[in-house]
């Protein structure tokens, strides 16, 4: 025979089976989210990881005008460079299965099967590319739209164009996402580049420095002090160095966002485990008031308080153990189906799927820890009853019920039906578990409501974007637009019923640390070559807008300061506004400071007078810079006459028509829906994630109706056979439950339109402070708050429905004797 | 005979609406090893009370219990409790079986708490008390199908099953018909002859045909203490002794 103690514990649990069952059941879904989340991010963190560290990533990469490899030889020798890599980047277009010309960025290396930094891997198809072909990057096969063997057009910027075949795909794990960027990646030989650009005879040269450094552990920091002492060295050599791009080693470029996601799953998921703890909290707390007299013969019989806690402790544990047999294998299951799904969307490949061991600790302890610590307090509080207590507890439990502020209340009442009033008695004579119930299922609510607050915040946010460009299409050419060339366009495209010329540049912010300088003594912002060593610069890349004096075209919403003045005829070139991305890199710039911008190899002063919104890349706007010279804009934003995505989509594909007709090469055109577009899918992404974990919760807070609900019904079991005795029909006991459900949906609704609010606005700050860098501004879903109260209803209707047939159908006799 | 019980200048008092109320008012008594006594009383005059503080499972106001050596007060909460669990077998009136766990496991379960009977012979040492309580062909059956008298003799092969040297029983025949109470009687009698001693409180007159000694309780005093022969008769008290114990007779020896 078995132990007694744990005997008793069995049995105890066996007594309750169904309410047992719906305790497994929650706390066997939550670690299952849990452990889903877990388990895919630690395989997804460790592979991407792997996967990055396996290409050689490069540390350092340097933009240089011209050089050969003779540079990577000497390059070598230098102390502190591991290894050295030289890549040709060519911006082109490419002509898509659907006709348009696609951006399409080219890189041209010298031997495929020695390459010794960000390494490609073959994916399909031929390797290398012979001449005459071109592999694709394998996610930007999806955006070309093409096959292997399939013959392209391509366009590159300086003009020539040519037909290559695709000779397969490959895999380059460091790039930004192809569809993400949409962008399409493309590999060459040197020999291709040669005769496309017809450059035979001439000296092949690269313009992408790729540097690894010895020491692998360096801060950002020292990195970047390394680049500037190459960047020196080169610039002594008389290389010209546009820019150079440090890179934190280890860290693949989507561990951030990746990491942003996986935090908030994370949040819901311990959620889901700590709402799941309250159902564990009322089943122990339900069945230890039951239990007290039992307790206090045990102890008569000789019991200590850790035999008696132990019994009840051993019961915990077996909940947890069972629900973790459910949820621990299912977990990986599911967790590496889920990796499958992920993926693709990020570009790289899994070697393993094993889940570390102590991801799987972690699921365990917290299977087993969270229902111990929330039994802790009533097994605890059972437990070191004194016997004379549990005597007095158990002849006393009820004693209470009559006496609070609650029944007078409930006797002014009168106007509702009696069924009513003894149901709203009820709730109170159990506050705690009636209160903890309706926290859960208020919980659930708030969630619920906050998902679909996000969405429209989301959605309210890609309307904003979209709204603050005036303009219909958006194109940029290779070179200035002449006005010659303007006139041809028009006249091809008749739609078009109005044009603003802009300009679009790189340009670079050179700003010191303000930290730095006033450690140094230096306030001056200006740069100066002696400051230069001993000040820390930062130079963030941006992308610089140059509109007409009072252009009407762009309307972002202001965070700070103001736009230029659009009365204004005058240009104030040394003005400019930058998008709230900028914040990130310099998150000290204020309205009315002066920096630094380098444009064209120039570096001149501007005085900040606006921050806007802007989602995409750190941007900032001029006025009048270049545009007061027609003939410098490269930049065309087009209006037409209705602005539909239809009508815009067509249009762009016509004026890219007639530029290719006229010889005018673009570098690239969008319509005004194009960036919103990218941005509302993650935002579905992220939507659907809200929403289906939300389902999770909710069902969990449906389990703990249940689980309350039958409590409730065991308890008052003789009290509702009295009831029955006395000529209660089955149709007001159940009147009585339902009511009883209808209370807790409503106040769980109440309360939880007013927790939605800021768990709302939590959620929209964070989100936008991780994908776009200022918060988003809340915008509230009104349906949402009404919808949610009749699903509450239903919910807690759904969940009471069993306890209410079976108190209908319990004979009064059993009710009668029932202890 | 060897003195099992001691209790010296035993109160306890409860303060009621700023008055003092003694339960059990100044009791010093003596109880040798080997006893059978009953305490009888009318409602309220300090029966349970008693009890309780003789079990530990009460604190006196003042006063000493001393059990065995054992002065009660000086054991800490958790101490008593296993103290209680080896020394006192304790029998109630609603017999208090644990109702998830068999006849037998119920016996068991006594002795795997207090740990005092090696673990191999727990399930032999549960049969032979149930042969002796004559249940052994009901050892596998739950308490909620037993009848009361069947419930109250497993409760008592459970008192035994650390092998107390005392027995403490609060009306145990409160809840049985007098036919049933008789063999319940007869069963403590049995157990009394082979050694334990054994107290009882009960408002069945009938028991004292069997108990040794009569304690009668009246306001939290003992009125009356009285030492029979087991063969002796019984004409001493001609009223019912719950409602009167007012009506003293015999020697009384403390008060
Ligand atoms: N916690 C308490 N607070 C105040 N008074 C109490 C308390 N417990 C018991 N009493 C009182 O002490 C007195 C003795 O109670 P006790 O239970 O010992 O009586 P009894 O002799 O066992 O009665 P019965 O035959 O009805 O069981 C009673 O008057 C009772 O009201
Ligand atoms: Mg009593």
């Amino acid at each position: 025979m078995l132990n007694t103690l744990w005997l008793k514990t069995w049995r105890d649990l066996w007594q309750n089976k169904g309410r047992s069952t719906l305790v497994i059941l929650s706390i066997a879904l939550s670690t299952f989210t849990l452990g889903v989340i877990l388990n895919s991010y630690a395989i997804l963190s460790r592979e991407m990881t792997q996967d990055y560290l396996q290409s050689n990533p490069t540390a350092i990469s340097f933009s240089i005008d011209k050089f050969s490899r003779s540079l990577l030889t000497k390059l070598e020798l230098r102390a502190a460079i591991g290894k050295v890599d030289a890549r040709r980047t060519v911006h082109a277009e490419i002509k898509t299965q659907s006709g348009q010309w696609q951006n399409l960025l080219l890189f041209v290396l010298n031997d495929y099967n020695d390459i010794k930094l960000d390494v490609l891997e073959s994916e399909q198809g031929s390797w290398p590319p012979k001449d005459g072909e071109i592999l694709i990057e394998r996610q930007a096969m999806s955006v070309l739209g093409g096959q292997i063997n399939d013959r392209v057009n391509i366009k590159t910027g300086a003009g020539f164009s040519t037909q290559l075949t695709i000779a397969g795909s490959t895999h380059d794990v460091g790039l930004a996402q192809a569809e993400w960027e949409n962008i399409v990646y493309g590999y060459i030989s040197e020999k291709t580049l040669t005769s496309i650009e017809n450059s035979m005879g001439e000296q092949f040269y690269f313009n992408q420095l790729k540097v690894s450094l010895k020491d692998q552990n360096l801060s950002l920091e020292q990195m970047t002090e390394v680049a500037e002492g190459i960047q020196s060295w080169l610039t002594e050599q008389e290389y010209q160095v546009k820019r150079f791009n440090v890179a934190e080693v280890g860290e693949h470029p989507h561990a951030n966002i990746t990491g942003g996601m996986f935090m908030i799953q994370k949040v819901f998921a311990l959620l889901c485990c700590l709402l799941s703890a309250v159902l564990v909290f009322n089943l122990m707390s339900a069945m230890l008031s039951k239990h007290i007299k039992q307790i206090g013969v045990m102890k008569a019989l000789g019991a200590s308080n850790k035999q008696i806690s132990g019994i009840y402790y051993r019961g915990v544990i077996i909940l947890g153990l069972t629900a973790l047999a459910i949820s621990l294998p299912s977990a990986i299951v599911v967790g590496n189906r889920y990796v499958d799904a992920l993926t693709p969307m990020m570009n790289f490949d899994i070697n393993s799927y094993q889940v570390p061991f102590w991801i799987l600790l972690i699921q365990i302890m917290l299977g087993i820890g969270i229902p111990l610590l929330s039994a802790y307090l009533p097994i605890k509080k059972a437990s070191h009853m004194s016997i004379r207590e549990t005597f007095i507890e158990y002849e006393s439990s009820d004693q209470h019920a009559g006496q609070s502020w609650f029944s007078h209340l409930n006797l002014k009442l009168t106007f509702l039906s009696h069924p009513v009033r003894l149901a709203l008695r009820n709730c109170v004579r159990q506050k705690g578990r009636f209160l903890l119930t309706t926290g859960v299922l208020m919980f659930a609510a708030a969630l619920l409501m906050a998902s679909f607050n996000i969405a429209s915040t989301m959605n309210k946010v890609i309307s904003v974007e979209r709204e603050s460009k005036n303009w219909g299409v958006e194109v940029k050419f290779q070179q200035a637009l002449s006005d010659k060339n303007l006139q041809t366009l028009l006249k091809a495209v008749p739609d078009i019923i109005a044009v603003e010329r802009f300009k679009r540049i790189g340009a670079t912010i050179i700003e010191q640390d303000p930290n730095d300088a006033i450690q140094q003594g230096v306030i001056s912002s200006s740069v100066n070559k002696a400051n230069a060593r001993i000040v820390k610069l930062h130079k963030v890349q941006v992308t610089l807008t140059d509109l007409k004096v009072n252009s009407e075209m762009l309307n972002h919403p202001l965070i700070d300061g103001r736009w230029f003045d659009k009365a204004s005829t005058s240009s104030k070139i040394n003005e400019i506004v930058i998008s709230q991305m900028v914040l990130k890199h310099l998150p000290y710039l204020e309205i009315g400071m002066t920096i630094d911008i380098e444009i064209l190899a120039n570096t001149r002063p501007f005085k900040i007078v606006g921050i806007v919104q802007n989602i995409g890349m750190p941007s900032i706007y001029s006025n009048g810079y270049f545009t007061n010279k027609a003939t410098l804009a490269n930049g065309l934003y087009i209006l037409a006459n209705d602005h539909s995505e239809k009508t815009l989509k067509q249009l762009s594909v016509e004026i890219g028509e007639a530029a290719e007709n006229n010889n005018m090469a673009l570098s690239y055109k969008s319509t005004a829906w194009d960036g919103a577009d990218v941005v509302a899918g993650h935002f579905d992404i992220i939507f659907s994630l809200m929403l289906l974990l939300t389902v999770i919760i909710i069902f969990i807070a449906a389990n703990g109706i249940l689980l309350t609900m039958t409590t409730n019904m065991l308890e008052r079991t003789r009290e509702t056979g009295v009831l029955k005795a006395i000529g209660a029909s089955g149709r007001e006991l159940m009147t009585m439950i339902f009511s009883e459900g209808c209370l807790m949906a409503v106040l769980a609704w109440l309360f939880a339109c007013i927790l939605t609010i800021p768990l709302s606005y939590g959620v929209a700050y964070w989100l936008g402070m991780l994908t776009i860098q200022t918060p988003f501004p809340l915008t509230l879903e009104p349906m949402i708050f009404i919808y949610t109260l009749p699903l509450m209803i239903m919910v807690t209707t759904l969940a009471s429905l069993i306890p209410m047939l079976s108190i209908t159908k319990q004979p009064i006799r059993e009710a009668l004797i029932y202890e | 005979m060897k003195k099992i019980i001691t209790l010296k200048g035993l109160s306890k008092s409860y303060q009621i609406n700023q008055e003092t109320f003694f339960a059990v008012n100044h009791i010093n008594l003596d109880i040798e090893q080997g006893s059978f006594v009953s305490i009888i009383g009318k409602s309220g005059s300090g029966k349970s009370t008693l009890m309780n503080l003789i079990s530990g499972i009460d604190q006196a106001t003042t006063g000493e219990v001393i059990i065995d050596g054992v002065e009660l007060s000086q054991l800490k909460t958790s101490q008593l409790d296993i103290w209680r669990g080896k020394n006192i077998g304790l029998v109630f009136q609603f017999f208090q079986l644990i109702p998830t766990l068999t006849v037998i496991e119920n016996i068991v379960l006594a002795m795997d708490f207090c740990k005092v009977i090696p673990k191999k012979q727990r399930i032999e040492r549960a049969k032979e008390l149930l042969i002796k309580v004559d249940l052994l062909d009901k050892a596998q059956l739950f308490p909620s199908i037993l009848s009361g008298g069947e419930k109250q003799r497993v409760a008592i092969a459970r008192a035994l099953a650390n092998d107390p040297p005392i027995i403490l029983a609060d009306e145990p025949t409160g809840n049985l018909d007098s036919v049933t109470a008789k063999t319940i009687f007869n069963l403590f009698a049995t157990l009394n002859a082979q050694g334990k001693t054994i107290i009882l409180v009960s408002h069945d007159r009938d028991c004292l045909q069997y108990t040794k000694q009569t304690i009668n309780i009246s306001d939290g005093k003992i009125i009356e203490h009285r030492h029979d022969r087991k063969s002796a008769e019984t004409e001493t008290i001609d009223e019912d002794t719950t409602n009167t114990g007012s009506k003293v007779k015999g020697v009384k020896y403390c008060a």
